[in-house]
């Protein structure tokens, strides 16, 4: 059932002429003024009281570049902190770039270290406080924030969230879970999203992971942990696969966000190799393992891609075509943070109008199920 | 569904001669620790009463190399008779450098010994160190070895055993297993690469190791081997990017790191991946005054098996980004079993460079002096 979107904008920019523009990864802070107005007095008092204790990165001393990883000039001129004012995000993002549709992925919960409840109730809060996003402007969209500590709590919330409004348009995971993400305690949240026939959605949460970011341990510097950020959607895509998840749901759809995606190649022909010598493990599993990642993941871009020449870029966006993959990288800004990328500078010019037109708004529509015809 | 399964080893359907007629220089093949007692003739008696008054058989091996799968010990490659495999130096010479006819080829003890109480951990590490010199590295002067070190929680242990044995000719390297449970750039391990390099070794960051307790992934423990096996990259690409950003290379310029049984396609979209984010957040690491990808050729090279490619057209442009040095070093992993076939990997490689991944790079990295003969395959 088709999304259909308002006015849908075109680019006049040089080599993007008429092309439209879905943003797959915007971010907003709910959590210092909009979380609390919607908590039970219970639960404001804890939160008063003993506050949000959980960890945030590996070492308190060992911070992102800013508060919220933030633009220096995200800062609204209402006040308040970076991604808390619509209005301003609209400007400085929607109108600036002429996006017709944003995805807003609010990650500033996490989870551990503070009751369950209260982790229930600021899920529910976040998609409540989202709602004044949605009526602020009808490009924005957002994925449902989840209690992922509690999936069959989290399925209430996700049917709470649709019977609302179908603009909430994916299901909200960390791919930080108690379990990898194929384990079948989160099989009911899967069960939801095929049953709402959208997708779920990985991205890294802010605070309180319950992981460190490496299989290895913490990191000391940022841009260790920012370069870690793929290393997360590896063994997500090897536990959903090999859990038999989609041998289970052949409908559900995957998006990982804020992964990275040069990855997703070599990362398919290690799934086969390794099957070759150890499918005898999982007897059940009904095709390739590579079949299944270029069937059931799609891709956000940002982070931008750099390779040291230039024809290397094109060559991995080939790569990916030539893999089956073409249609499952989208765009993402990662709006407001330090490094969000305008599709301008990112989305290479020399690639064919074609493949420029699915990574930039296409491989999204159909994902989500978005209208993009009209008014264009 | 023929394609679905792996060839013969390593050669798949061509022979040495019609494949490859240089030499061969294989710097991954494991040796076995067959069982404690083989190590008992290297343990003072007081550690003997330790094990057998605790009835302990030894470190799990499960946990790493489930010995039951093919993954562990391919089918042709087990004695059938009892014994394990690659436990004799006699299984190595009939399985692999015979029939290859393998120039040189560098053994790898995976052996959990790297945590616990450090003074048992250190007399288990003598022990196996002293059993790869008696009964392996002095039985065929066609092998080298790689150091098994003790618990990481004594960085000075680590730098005196390397400091007892490292002047052996045998021993090329020193192993530290990638599941390090701290990563390898943290100041902590420098003592340990102080002395990889005071005995002029090279660091071999191989699969395996206990972790110290955490999972395998950072998103909690796999159900299956496969799916650990398949997620193992991360771990690597992990001790590579810290190794990188904590200034481990600027601080020993000698430094050489091989990473072994992980492949290596996944190499220079990681790379690219660090180098932007090191163009953003290069203050944070002010000694990193070049890319790091630049930086990394320089010290780190990498095993060939698994090879984790479906093609030599596909594979050619990868190697290509790698880079125009040479960072392979081919290796069989036996007696592991991988979907690996040498004529895809010289396919995939311009004829120029056959002969260094083959042996020659290798010879140069490990320090292993003139080719033996003249190879007339």
């Amino acid at each position: 059932m088709a999304l259909e979107l308002g006015t849908v904008e075109r680019s006049e920019v040089r080599g993007f002429e008429g092309l439209a523009l879905i943003d797959c990864d915007v971010h907003n802070d709910l959590t210092a003024e909009k979380i609390p107005s919607f908590l039970t007095t219970e639960s404001r008092r804890f939160l008063e009281q003993t506050g949000r204790r959980s960890w945030s990165l590996e070492s308190p001393l060992r911070v992102a570049q800013r508060p919220f990883a933030a633009r220096v000039d995200a800062v609204p001129p209402s006040g308040g902190v970076p991604g808390s004012d619509p209005e301003f995000a609209r400007e400085q993002l929607l109108d600036e770039y002429g996006i017709s549709a944003a995805i807003i992925n609010f990650i500033g919960l996490g989870s551990g270290n503070m009751p369950l409840k209260l982790e229930r109730e600021m899920a529910r809060a976040a998609n409540e406080s989202n709602a004044t996003w949605l009526e602020s402007d009808d490009r924005w969209l957002a994925s449902i924030v989840c209690c992922q500590a509690d999936p069959i709590w989290t399925v209430g919330e996700i049917d709470r969230c649709r019977d609302s409004s179908e603009r909430y348009v994916q299901v909200l995971l960390d791919p930080h879970g108690e379990r990898p993400a194929g384990n079948p305690m989160y099989w009911p949240i899967y069960e939801a999203a095929v049953r709402h026939d959208i997708p779920v959605a990985f991205h890294i949460t802010g605070q309180g992971k319950t992981r460190l970011s490496t299989g290895v341990g913490a990191t000391t510097y940022y841009c260790e942990q920012r370069t870690s950020l793929d290393i997360l959607a590896q063994p997500l895509v090897a536990s959903m696969i090999f859990e038999g998840v989609f041998d289970r749901w052949p409908e559900l759809r995957v998006a990982s966000i804020e992964t990275d995606w040069t990855w997703v190649v070599p990362l398919a022909w290690r799934l086969d190799s390794t099957w070759k010598v150890l499918r005898s493990e999982v007897p059940d599993l009904k095709r390739r393992p590579s079949e299944y990642l270029r069937d059931h993941f799609w891709f956000s871009t940002q982070p931008g891609v750099d390779t040291e020449h230039p024809d290397q870029l094109l060559a991995i966006y080939e790569q990916l075509e030539r893999a089956g993959m073409g249609d499952k990288l989208m765009f993402a800004t990662d709006y407001p943070h330090w490094d969000m990328d305008s599709p301008f500078e990112t989305i290479p010019r020399r690639l064919p109008r074609d493949s420029k037109e699915r990574i930039l708004a296409g491989n999204a529509a159909a994902l989500y199920g978005l209208e993009l015809n009209n008014g264009g | 569904m023929e394609a679905d399964a792996p060839g013969p080893p390593v050669l798949n359907s061509g022979t040495r001669a019609s494949t490859w007629r240089g030499p061969i220089i294989d710097v991954d093949i494991h040796a076995v620790v067959p069982s404690l007692d083989s190590l008992t003739p290297y343990l003072d008696k007081v550690w003997i009463q330790h094990i057998a008054e605790r009835e302990w058989t030894g470190p799990p091996t499960a946990i790493i190399y489930p010995p039951n799968l093919d993954a562990s010990a391919r089918p042709e490659w087990r004695p059938g008779d009892g014994r394990l495999p690659a436990t004799e130096v006699s299984m190595i010479q009939a399985d692999l450098l015979d029939p290859l006819d393998i120039e040189c080829g560098i053994l790898n003890c995976v052996y959990a010994i790297d945590g616990g109480p450090p003074d048992f951990s250190v007399a288990m590490a003598r022990a196996v160190n002293d059993w790869l010199i008696a009964e392996w590295l002095e039985a065929d002067s066609r092998l080298r070895a790689s150091i098994v070190l003790p618990t990481r929680d004594d960085p000075a242990a680590i730098a005196a055993e390397i400091d007892r044995v490292g002047c052996h000719p045998g021993f090329v390297q020193a192993l530290l297993p990638a599941r390090s449970g701290g990563m390898y750039g943290k100041r902590l391990y420098w003592p340990v690469f102080e002395a990889i390099v005071r005995n002029d070794l090279v660091a071999g960051i191989h699969w395996g190791g206990s972790n110290n307790g955490l999972p395998s992934t950072p998103s909690g423990w796999p159900s299956t081997y496969i799916e650990e096996y398949v997620s193992e990259v991360q771990v690597f690409e992990s001790q590579l990017i810290s190794l990188l950003a904590e200034g481990t290379f600027q601080r020993f310029p000698e430094l050489r790191v091989s990473f072994l049984e992980i492949g290596f396609t996944w190499v220079p979209m990681w790379m690219w991946d660090l180098d932007r984010n090191w163009k953003g957040m290069r203050r944070e690491v002010p000694w990193l005054k070049r890319p790091p990808f630049e930086i990394m050729r320089e010290h780190v090279r990498f095993s060939t098996a698994p090879l984790d490619a479906p093609s030599a057209e596909e594979l050619a442009p990868v190697i290509e980004w790698l880079g125009p040095q040479n960072l392979l070093l081919f290796a069989t992993d036996y007696p592991h079993m991988h979907d690996d076939d040498l004529v895809t990997l010289l396919g995939a490689l311009p004829e120029d460079k056959h002969a260094q991944v083959m042996a020659e790079s290798a010879r140069e990295w490990y320090r292993l002096g003139p080719a033996t003969r003249e190879s007339d395959v």
